[in-house]
């Protein structure tokens, strides 16, 4: 029986590529896997191998956007945490949300044209929560234990803190998985407009 | 004077070079893993690849493929002049920088 790779894993391949080298990246991958890794290794090593390269492919795809989106929290934490509110935090919350609701947008959109499927945003959109989180705890991390250490000069807002503790990571998923997801299908259509060359 | 290359850019570029056009991506990753003797993730490899033929360096041509690949085609990369210059200065570059120092350098630790 002709080894394969876990079939999931093959169709995320397929949904971070361009779509120009999706046949000759997952053929590529399949070739190695088949010929080299799994006769070297062993099936199950060859499959830990492969999930490496989609890890690859997916951190690639979520960096910039996840950063970004991960600035955006990461600001909006240590500003809760040192500055304190008058309007119990509405201003800010509608920033972030509409920040993050941009990010997505543009992800999905990104994708959609470069890989002409429209699923490609949702999935890089999730990705881009989760790192986006991470950055946004790390931050919040830091900025208690500078604050706590009286590295930061400012009287620790409690209150600010908890409300950057407060991350509402499903929303976020959710939210992520339905802006990438249709920011995918306009860039999606985009590819099909035909160019008009004006001059 | 042409591109400046990065060492990644480099590696990839002369295992471009080196399979003479019939390079694909699966010869290419192994190449540049005996160049730089460690593991090299493919997506790091076909990043490299799609800057370095969008800088024109490289270009690429579909070809055929196989039963092992499940049918899926291939895409063959070979180096522009312009890709062939940047290695050039490339290599001028790095001996530049190390005129007049004894390999390997000594020193205290």
């Amino acid at each position: 029986m002709t080894p394969q790779p876990p079939a999931w894993a093959q169709a995320l391949v397929s949904l971070l590529v361009p779509a120009r080298d999706r046949d000759s990246i997952s053929g590529d991958l399949l070739e190695e896997y088949r010929e080299t890794v799994v006769p070297q290794r062993g099936s199950r090593a060859a499959n830990a191998w492969y999930l490496r390269q989609v890890a690859g492919f997916m951190w690639r795809a979520c960096l910039p956007f996840g950063v970004a989106l991960g600035a955006t929290l990461a600001v909006r934490e240590v500003i809760d945490a040192t500055i304190p509110t008058t309007d119990n935090y509405h201003y800010r919350a509608a920033v972030t949300t509409y920040l993050a609701f941009g990010t997505y947008s543009l992800t999905g959109l990104h994708f959609g044209w470069r890989t002409d499927r429209t699923l490609s945003g949702g999935v890089v959109a999730t990705a881009v929560t989760i790192v986006a989180i991470a950055m946004a705890v790390t931050t919040l991390v830091a900025t208690t234990a500078l604050l706590s250490a009286g590295v930061i000069d400012r009287v620790p807002s409690y209150e600010g803190l908890r409300e950057g503790l407060d991350v509402p990571i499903a929303p976020m998923l959710a939210v992520g998985g339905v802006f990438g997801t249709l920011g995918a299908a306009i860039g999606r259509a985009l590819r099909r407009i035909p160019r008009i060359d004006l001059i | 004077m042409s591109d400046v290359l990065g060492i990644f850019e480099q590696a990839v570029l002369l295992a471009v070079v080196r399979l003479e056009g019939d390079g694909y991506g699966r010869t290419i990753l192994r190449e540049v893993q005996r160049r730089l003797n460690r593991e090299v993730a493919a997506s790091a490899v076909y990043a490299t690849l799609d800057r370095l033929e969008a800088k024109g360096l490289a270009t690429s041509r579909e070809g055929a493929g196989s039963p092992v690949r499940g049918g899926r085609t291939k895409r063959h990369f070979t180096a522009t002049a312009q890709g062939l210059r940047a290695l050039n200065d490339a290599r001028i570059a790095t001996a530049n920088i190390w005129r007049g120092f004894a390999s390997p350098l000594k020193g205290r630790s």
